[in-house]
């Protein structure tokens, strides 16, 4: 029965974080190969040291739906997208989906550039790669990418980036460009451990 | 402090773990698990027996949860529970290590590209 089964593949993850309604979840469903998934992320876990009570004093959504796609690659890795609940409130599951991660884009709507700030400012923090991607509704850009670039405060070297979240080639290029960022901060983690460690 | 009549529970879905909301194996949420052995002790839960038949294709965790509607902290601690006892069997994520890291973001780049 079991013996052609096939190895379970790597599994690799890609974080699509950003406001409420900036396109996280068309970004995903651009690019995945399957329909966009849906799951509730229990908040139990995080609760602990957290006063659940205080927070809702009576009734509470004690889940947050987590939407994710998924890419399989020809040769054994898959990787997931996964989209973030947008609102501060559930931060807490942005921990584990950045544990391990390849990197995270984050969405920007510039009509509301303030609600990409703390999603920027948990993966500057984390260390973990990221990219703007600036989702242009519409086809409208309301603002140049040296604009936004300046508005968001990021490091000059994190790509700044214009997209449509509903193309699926915009999406593939925004993901290529984060794949990239992240291999070259592997490598230079690498070089930087390998000049240390005489 | 007053005695308060008690809350509702917020944890019920973990009533399928005995309460249990960590398993021994932490399992990051996009791990691939295959079934290596459908041999379920009598009297395992439909839960259990639902993640070792999807399991016979490799799924990741939160697949599991989002298809058979299993709360994701409960699938992890099922997951972590099967894996124990050998009946699934976990694939690769991220290394930590930079050297194997470079070598799957490389093929990741790659694939990417050829998307």
């Amino acid at each position: 029965m079991a013996s052609d089964r096939t190895p379970a593949p790597i599994a690799l993850k890609v974080v699509v974080a950003g406001g409420f309604g900036v396109g996280k979840t068309t970004t995903v469903g651009a690019i995945s190969e399957i329909e966009p998934l849906s799951t509730d992320a229990a908040m139990t876990e995080v609760a602990a040291g957290v006063d659940v009570a205080s927070l809702t004093p009576d009734k509470v959504d004690t889940t947050a739906a987590l939407d994710f796609g998924r890419i399989t690659f020809p040769d054994g890795i898959v990787l997931y997208l996964f989209g973030t609940p947008g609102q501060e409130r559930f931060a807490f599951m942005w921990n584990e989906l950045a544990r391990g991660a390849v990197g995270a884009i984050v969405v920007v709507d510039t009509r509301r550039l303030a609600e990409s700030f703390p999603a920027i400012d948990f993966f500057e923090d984390l260390g973990v790669p990221f990219v703007v991607a600036v989702n242009c509704f519409d086809g409208k850009i309301l603002h140049a990418p040296v604009d936004i670039r300046e508005a968001v405060a990021v490091d000059p070297d994190v790509p700044v980036e214009l997209f449509d979240a509903r193309d699926r080639d915009s999406v593939k290029h925004v993901l290529t460009i984060l794949v990239d960022r992240s291999l070259g901060l592997a490598r230079s983690d690498l070089v930087a451990a390998g000049g240390s460690s005489r | 402090m007053t005695d308060e009549p008690t809350r509702p529970a917020l944890t019920r879905p973990y009533v399928l773990t005995g309460g249990r909301t960590r398993s021994a194996t932490d399992l990051p949420l996009e791990a691939i698990v295959v079934t290596e052995r459908a041999t379920l002790p009598v009297g395992a839960t439909p839960e259990l027996r639902a993640i070792v038949e999807l399991a016979e294709e490799p799924h990741s965790i939160v697949e599991i949860a989002a298809i058979l509607g299993l709360h994701l902290g409960v699938v992890r601690v099922l997951v972590g529970d099967l894996t124990a006892d050998g009946i699934l069997s976990v694939g690769a994520t991220a290394s930590s290590e930079l050297d194997e890291r470079i070598r799957v973001l490389e093929r990741l780049l790659e694939g990417v590209r050829g998307l």
